[in-house]
């Protein structure tokens, strides 16, 4: 068993740091000119949208529930490391496909190709989870 | 007529508008950099997307320049092989391959002639429009440099091909420069057998980490290793 608390704060940290990563490799990428500034600024803006999703669905859960959910108590390591994997997963992925793509629109590409997929599944993953904390939570 | 400032060998440059009296300003015998001044009015969101798609058609054009080449060349050289006259033969196999691999490889479609935004550098050209723009031609031809010739109102145009600017160490990007001549209309020709030809170049960038190529306001500064030879040629061709 992991502590709601815990789980909850660790999807959380994993989304922001994905964010932050990825916006600093996407700096470092395009220094000296290596990628154009409107460039630079329209992928950007598509990266937010990647992240917003996960952090729309963390937020909704942080603002609907009333009480501190998770406060004492637990949930199954399994589910965690699920919604761990699967967010991780579409969390990271953009600064590894970034940091090893020849060009910023190849990368982009990939992700493109894989959005569906990967934005159901984080998704799914981290509603599932948040929503079996409350549970737990309530049931306390 | 137009009135420009004479330099050194007899060239005139003024700057377009400025035909009726007022001096121009245009130092052509300074460096490009103030030849050709800033564009920095290009529409740039438009400007990345047909260069890629021009840039993808060429390498297509390349790639099959250089199929074709080198299943010509393997096809003359299995003859030459079962053939008495293989010196030939070997040697037309050799030239398919050269052809195809560096010919395709060095032409790049010059940039549409509308696409040159900006100032132009108007010089005063022995002869009619029709030679002006011969006599450029064949300057570029033996400079390796392919042009494409553009007839059309208000003006015709010569455009060059891209010309790839050698990029230096722990460069993040790489340059293209074109240039464009173009005679008649608001070029109008001059007097005694003269013809105004007004020139206009084009630079843009691609970073080494993205796909579209693009014009950079740094590009404008940029000073293509073509351009003191082409001057030079402008200059010594200039109407007496």
């Amino acid at each position: 068993m992991i502590s709601s608390r815990a789980g909850r704060l660790g999807l959380f940290v994993t989304i922001l740091a994905g964010a932050v990563l990825t916006a600093a490799i996407l700096a470092w990428q395009s220094r000296g000119g290596a990628i154009s500034p409107e460039v630079v600024d329209r992928e950007a803006k598509r990266l937010v949208g990647h992240y917003a999703v996960m952090l729309a669905v963390v937020a909704g859960f942080y603002f609907s529930e009333r009480n501190a959910a998770g406060d004492g108590t637990s949930t199954a390591v399994e589910a965690f490391v699920l919604a761990m994997v699967l967010v991780g997963t579409w969390s990271l992925g953009p600064p590894v496909l970034i940091a090893l793509s020849a060009t910023i629109e190849s990368a982009m590409r990939h992700l493109d190709s894989m959005s569906v997929i990967g934005a159901s599944l984080a998704s799914a993953a981290l509603a599932f989870y948040f929503s079996r904390s409350g549970k737990a939570d309530e049931s306390r | 007529m137009s009135i420009g400032r004479r330099v050194g060998n007899g060239a005139r440059a003024v700057l377009p508008g400025n035909e009726g009296g007022r001096r121009a300003l245009v130092p052509v015998g300074g460096t490009r950099r103030h030849a050709l001044p800033p564009r920095c009015d290009l529409p740039l969101p438009e400007w990345g997307i047909p260069q890629v798609s021009s840039s993808r058609r060429v390498d297509a054009v390349a790639a099959v320049c250089v199929s074709s080449s080198l299943v010509g060349g393997g096809a003359t050289m299995r003859l030459a092989q079962r053939g008495k006259s293989s010196g030939v033969l070997m040697s037309a196999a050799a030239a398919l391959f050269l052809s195809g691999c560096f010919g395709a490889a060095r032409n790049i479609p010059g940039p549409p002639a509308d696409q040159f935004a900006g100032q132009e550098l108007k010089y005063s050209l022995a002869g009619t429009d029709e030679a002006a723009l011969g006599s450029i031609q064949k300057y570029l031809a033996r400079q390796d440099l392919p042009s494409e010739l553009r007839p059309g109102p208000p003006r015709t145009y010569l455009v060059t091909s891209y010309i790839e600017e050698p990029s230096t160490t722990g460069a993040r990007r790489v340059r293209r420069s074109a240039y464009r001549f173009g005679t008649g209309a608001t070029a109008q020709a001059a007097s005694g057998g003269c013809t105004d030809v007004v020139v206009a170049s084009l630079t843009i960038s691609r970073g080494i980490h993205e796909e579209a190529w693009s014009p950079q306001p740094a590009d404008q500064s940029f000073e293509s290793t073509a351009w003191p030879g082409l001057k030079e040629f402008l200059q010594r061709s200039a109407c007496p």
